[in-house]
């Protein structure tokens, strides 16, 4: 476990094919036999080829990069409560990524602009999936107004136990979804 | 991930939801529903909220105006 907490850190620089030998021959190792993190580690990938694929973000809205920096913030906080090995490495990470701001702004606010280059992630392919949707290009599985048969048709689908609200406003209805 | 599709007045609201990947947010995640964060995020055209939940990762998007605070209307009490 504490492994795999190294690794997720490790493997962004490993992305961006910034490590030695040895290193890359642990990451490697690590992913051929721990599903979570080659999990994870496939959708950093997915996103990376996403960002190369996408359009740059022009415009950024008013108070956007005050949150990032804030984020950023946070982020340098709680990296500062780590062991020393991983403090070496995400201080480095961190002034990279300072630089990147200062250097290229633009590409750093597509790459974190919600935090965490996962929230992008989700974020992108989310928005996308909606807009697929709405252009009739994305079909519900299931069709269903029912709380509950939905909950149950995901229970094979994904891999988590999926937790669902029902919204108070009446008006707001149920229609089905998909994986 | 989960994508689940809402309707208000003809509008769609997606809600697609994930298990979270870092233990941080299962630390910091709500527990219970007066305990969630809101994130708020603009994207192509689109306003979102995304939050964390008994260690899932929700992400609402919508194309309604920003001031329908679809999020607040969200009920857990079945849940
Ligand atoms: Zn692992």
């Amino acid at each position: 476990m504490k492994e795999c907490e190294e690794i997720k850190v490790l493997m962004d620089i490993y992305l961006d094919g910034e490590f030695g030998e040895e290193d890359t021959q642990r990451i490697q190792n690590h992913l051929s036999t721990c599903s979570g993190c080659s999990e994870i580690f496939e959708k950093r990938q997915q996103f990376l080829n996403l960002l190369k694929e996408s359009e740059i973000r022009k415009e950024v809205p008013p108070g956007l990069e005050l949150s990032i920096r804030s984020k950023l913030r946070k982020t340098e906080l709680q990296q500062q409560k780590k062991p020393s090995f991983l403090k070496a490495r995400s201080i480095l990470a961190m002034v990279l990524l300072l630089a990147g701001i200062a250097g290229v702004g633009l590409y750093v606010l597509q790459k974190f602009p919600f935090g965490s280059e996962e929230d992008a992630d989700f974020l992108r392919v989310v928005t996308r999936d909606y807009k697929d949707y709405l252009r009739q290009e994305l079909p519900l599985e299931i069709q269903s107004s029912d709380r509950e048969e939905v909950i149950r048709w995901f229970k094979n689908k994904v891999n988590f136990n999926l937790i669902l609200p029902s919204f108070r406003d009446r008006n707001i209805k149920l229609l089905g979804g998909g994986d | 991930m989960a994508f689940v599709i809402y309707e208000l007045n003809g509008n769609p609201i997606s809600l697609a939801v994930t298990r979270a990947w870092r233990p941080k947010i299962e630390e910091t995640a709500g527990n219970t529903p007066e305990d969630i964060d809101f994130d708020f995020y603009h994207m192509n055209g689109y306003t979102g909220v995304y939050w964390n939940y008994r260690g899932l990762v929700y992400y609402l998007v919508s194309d309604l105006p920003e001031k329908v605070n679809i999020h607040q209307l969200l009920d857990w009490s079945a849940s």
